[in-house]
């Protein structure tokens, strides 16, 4: 039987009103991967902030090796063994991945005031005015020897301080050989990098590596890994398996937070699932299934399947030819992307994060500007007449009566304004209707309304900052607003990142709903079965270069996952 | 494994509210400002002979003992006012103009020397109108060059419109050195210029238009376009760009307005309360204004009270340093404990702070929520 690495004994944080954990019970042994699976807001993230000492509990134990221990800060949980890896990693850029590792890490412990302590004890006994006796008389004379002594005493503990310069002088000095430690490390679990790279030279996945070499480096013994494959290929979530399959092998404890089923079902030996800040059970992977945990998640049986209907009277709405875009740092992030969106269709755009889905959007929204190429819209109220929207700004796209509806990626820092209310935030794209200098607030209320109303978005009014709004509403206000101006194209960059079962599905619905009337749709994703489920046809983006555009029915993930890194693995066959 | 020290919970802990109803967070405000008059009576005691307590009254009587103090603090309060409604539409934008002080000491400088130059020739009525359009324009010119930097060249905006304050003390002086000629370096009272006196009281004129001002700024920032796009810009950048504001011209067009409100500042001061033109005419106010503005959480209309905070704690402590025979330094420690007690409970407003003692623990926590659900009880009543 396994030992337990780590348990919580009715853990319990609460934010203000909110319950993040209602006294959750957990144990995790040695040797054993464990999934932590739970919706958005179900307390996974605080949790394991609680276990990695970011957070305090409000009440309840952890144990470590069967000793109650307390972890106040990230310093406690690293002298426990406890290591996190941030779905954000926190690398600096310009520092070798060795530097970034070796980063932060403290000499051995060396007390001035203790050792000043010790020192001092070895002051003589002896006193510095000795009496001699001499022809019967007493006369008193100094004894330099002993003055010597305790001269030489304190000189030493005024030494103490340079000592200790000295000592991290030549910790820092020789941090270049430790980097040889470092490698082994790395070879030991498999790792195929290398650590003299610079960061900004190492893709996303290793980065991720660099995180989970340096918590390996720096001792731990328990691993947190928070969404480690949300930005990973699935070949490199199949290596990152890999590798923790062996850590796992060699006594470590893992804990992986993830939302994808499929991913739990291969990686974890349990599966601890949390609803709503409680425990909700903890149960062997081999003996349930993806729907168990599902239902086990949610509470309530979902419908997992999209409905996608056949796509009707398709034009084409949106020509794309031959877009390049160069940015400040002079990389092409887009390179010749040929695409027609068309009319009553939903077309998916698949790559690695930042293989250009971002400028492609924005370029066509008007927002950036590009170096070659064309973007023609068919115009439906003029009898499909082309218009060039090359060089518009946005105000000039609307002007020209194209009916361009955007759901960006960053939905509080563009789609939205944080701190304005949902009345506000509905007042962006007509405020300025109307001629007068004064701001009509009545139909964005009457909009608000009606969004709130029938989107069902979780509120107190609509007077509430958007801000104070879950992810989920949040979401449902950014694609209500630009659905309800009755858009001809829609283009959503990732609508259910961070969104729990329920509101993705209010998602998609509604990208359904705007396919069947006739708008095309375009729908940047990074779940390739969500892609496959809900478009028609999915282009797929790789290092800004489009590597395929191909028929949503009858295409696998495998097939989409090779696409999505086609220039990467020719490129390394050219080396 | 390594050293843990001592197996304690932390004794205090600090954790972000998430929400705070706004009668506590007024609530805490009124506490802060209580407790920097507690100290403020503290370092009274300490500094004079006599009885300390006279203090207190010595704040009231100094502002609203007689009718000559009244208007005073009306037109100290006003001027406050007007200044912090003048920087009010950049910060909104996160734009941090700290040039206030200059863009107002233009304004004061255009007015004054349209009173020297063309004085003598011309109507009051029309030199009064002149002032305006010299002082206003004189105003805008200090406020959109930063602006303009800003939009077109991203320069920090706090350190552009800082140094530009110390160029129109610069000029002011070269100014006076010309306009002086008898040696004293000093601008006697001006003879033309002078605003009309409604009802026997200087100040009347002043509060009115500051009072009209102030509504304007407000509709201005809540209801109009303008006041909307700039809140948008400031809010989020990449969010304007996203709905097509041109980010530029809403910069360029809200420090227009900011430059044309301090040169509103420095025209009153010159034709409707001190008819002259000196360097520190404007005397700080220009930064006092920020804090007013911050505090007021950019609100026109919350900045009558924090103006008149302001300048309450100002006037009444300068008569208490006179009747106590104290300096005049004696007002700005009370002014300055009270903007310390003020910012440093934002914190309490932001952040709760619990402290852990086990057994008080349950105590207090029944406490609290009898304190939070009589608060609630409160808001719903």
């Amino acid at each position: 039987m396994n030992q337990v690495a780590i348990e919580l004994k009715k853990v319990s944080k609460r934010f203000g009103e909110v319950v993040a954990n209602n006294e959750v019970d957990l144990k995790v042994y040695k040797n054993e991967i464990l999934s932590l699976l739970g919706e958005n807001g179900s307390g996974k993230t605080t949790l394991m902030n609680m276990i990695s000492g970011i957070y305090f509990p409000d009440s309840g134990e952890i144990e470590i090796d069967g000793k109650p221990v307390v972890i106040k800060s990230p310093r406690d949980a690293h002298n426990y063994k406890i290591g996190m890896i941030h779905q954000h990693f926190k690398l600096v850029d310009v520092f070798s991945a060795a530097d970034n590792i070796l980063l932060g890490e403290k000499m051995s412990e060396y007390s001035i005031s203790q050792k000043a302590k010790e020192t001092l004890s070895t002051l003589p006994e002896d006193k510095i005015i000795k009496s001699v006796e001499k022809d019967g008389k007493t006369s008193k004379t100094v004894d330099f020897k002993v003055l010597g002594e305790i001269a030489l005493t304190y000189l030493k503990v005024a030494a103490l301080p340079f000592i200790k310069l000295g000592k991290l002088i030549k910790f820092d000095i020789l941090a270049k050989n430790r980097a040889k430690d470092l490698q082994e490390v790395a070879d030991k679990y498999g790792f195929e990098i290398d650590l003299k790279k610079k960061i900004y030279d190492l893709s996303v996945s290793e980065k991720q590596t660099v995180e989970i070499i340096k918590v390996l480096y720096r001792g731990a013994e328990i691993l947190i890994l928070d969404e480690p494959t949300a930005v990973l290929t699935p070949q490199e979530i199949e290596k990152l398996f890999a590798v923790l399959r062996r850590m796992r092998d060699d006594g470590k404890a893992i804990i992986i937070i993830t939302h994808k089923l499929n991913e739990v079902m291969a990686i974890s030996d349990k599966v601890a699932v949390l609803r709503k800040g409680e425990h909700i059970a903890t149960v062997d992977t081999a003996n349930t299934n993806e729907k168990e945990l599902t239902e086990m998640m949610v509470g309530k049986k979902v419908e997992l399947n999209i409905d996608r209907t056949e796509p009707v009277n398709m034009v084409d709405r949106l020509v794309v030819k031959d877009l390049s875009i160069i940015n400040h740092d002079r990389v092409k992030v887009l390179d010749n992307v040929n695409f027609v969106a068309r009319s009553g269709e939903i077309l998916g755009i698949a790559g690695i994060a930042g293989s250009g889905q971002r400028e492609l959007l924005e370029s066509i929204a008007g927002l950036v500007k590009f170096n070659s190429g064309d973007i023609i819209y068919n115009d439906p109220a003029k009898n499909d007449e082309p218009v060039d929207l090359k060089s518009k700004t946005p105000v000039q796209i609307r002007e020209l009566g194209v009916r361009l509806s955007f759901v960006p990626e960053d939905r509080l820092g563009m789609g939205l304004v944080a701190n304005m209310d949902i009345v506000d935030n509905m007042m962006l794209r007509s405020y300025k209707k109307g001629h007068g200098v004064f701001l009509d607030r009545k139909s964005p209320s009457k909009l608000a309304d009606e969004i709130v109303h029938d989107l069902e978005v979780v509120t107190p009014n609509t007077h509430t900052a958007v801000r104070k709004l879950s992810g989920g509403n949040v979401q449902k206000v950014l694609v209500g607003r630009e659905i309800a101006s009755a858009p001809t194209v829609l283009m959503a960059a990732y609508p259910v990142r961070g969104l729990d079962i329920n509101s993705s599905y209010t998602i998609y619905n509604l990208l359904n709903d705007q396919k069947e009337k006739g708008v095309a749709v375009i729908f940047v994703g990074e779940d390739l079965d969500v892609l496959i489920d809900l478009c028609d046809r999915i282009l797929v983006l790789c290092a800004g270069k489009v590597t395929g555009i191909v028929d949503a029915r009858s295409i696998t993930k495998e097939e989409i996952g090779l696409l999505m890194t086609k220039t990467e693995v020719s490129e390394k066959e050219g080396e | 494994m390594a050293k843990v020290k001592a197996n304690k919970t932390p004794l205090v802990r600090v954790s972000k509210r998430t929400d705070i109803s706004g009668w506590k967070a007024l609530g805490i405000r009124a506490i802060a400002f209580v407790a920097a008059l507690v100290v403020g009576g503290i370092v009274t005691a300490i500094l004079v002979e006599g009885n300390p307590f006279k203090f207190y009254s010595y704040l009231f009587t100094g502002t609203f003992g007689t009718p000559r103090r009244i208007w005073k603090l009306l037109q100290d309060l006003a001027m406050l006012l007007l200044i912090s409604l003048a920087v009010t539409p950049a910060f909104k934008m996160r734009f941090w103009n700290i040039g206030a002080e200059g863009q107002a000491l233009v304004g004061v400088l255009a007015a004054g020397a349209m009173i020297y130059y063309i004085g003598d020739s011309v109507p009051n009525g029309v030199l009064i109108l002149i002032m305006a359009a010299a002082a206003i324009v004189a105003g805008i010119i200090w406020a959109v060059i930063p602006g303009i930097f800003k939009a077109y060249f991203n320069t920090n905006e706090t350190l552009f419109t800082l140094m530009m304050n110390y160029v129109a003390m610069c000029l002011v002086n070269y100014f006076i050195n010309i306009w002086v000629t008898s040696g004293s370096g000093v601008l006697g009272v001006l003879a033309d210029g002078h605003f009309p006196v409604i009802g026997n009281q200087p100040q009347i004129l002043t509060v009115i238009i500051v009072a009209v001002i102030t509504v304007l700024v407000a509709i201005y920032l809540s209801r109009s376009k303008h006041g909307y796009e700039l809140s948008v810009v400031g809010e989020s950048e990449n969010t304007a760009r996203y709905i097509g504001i041109n980010v530029k011209k809403v910069i360029i067009r809200t420090m227009v307005l900011s430059g044309a409100l301090c040169g509103m500042v420095g025209l009153l001061l010159v034709g409707g309360i001190h008819y002259t033109v000196t360097a520190d005419l404007v005397g700080g106010t220009g930064f006092t204004a920020i804090l007013v503005s911050w505090l007021a959480k950019f609100n026109p209309i919350y900045m009558v009270a924090t103006s008149f905070l302001v300048t309450f704690l100002n006037q009444g402590a300068t008569f208490a340093a006179d009747a106590y025979r104290l300096g005049g330094s004696f007002s700005d420690i009370i002014v300055g404990l009270f903007f310390f007690a003020i910012i440093a409970c934002e914190f309490f407003i932001n952040y709760k702070v619990s402290f852990n003692l086990k057994s008080k623990k349950n105590e207090a926590k029944k406490a609290e929520d009898a304190v939070e659900s009589e608060v609630k009880e409160e808001v719903q009543g």
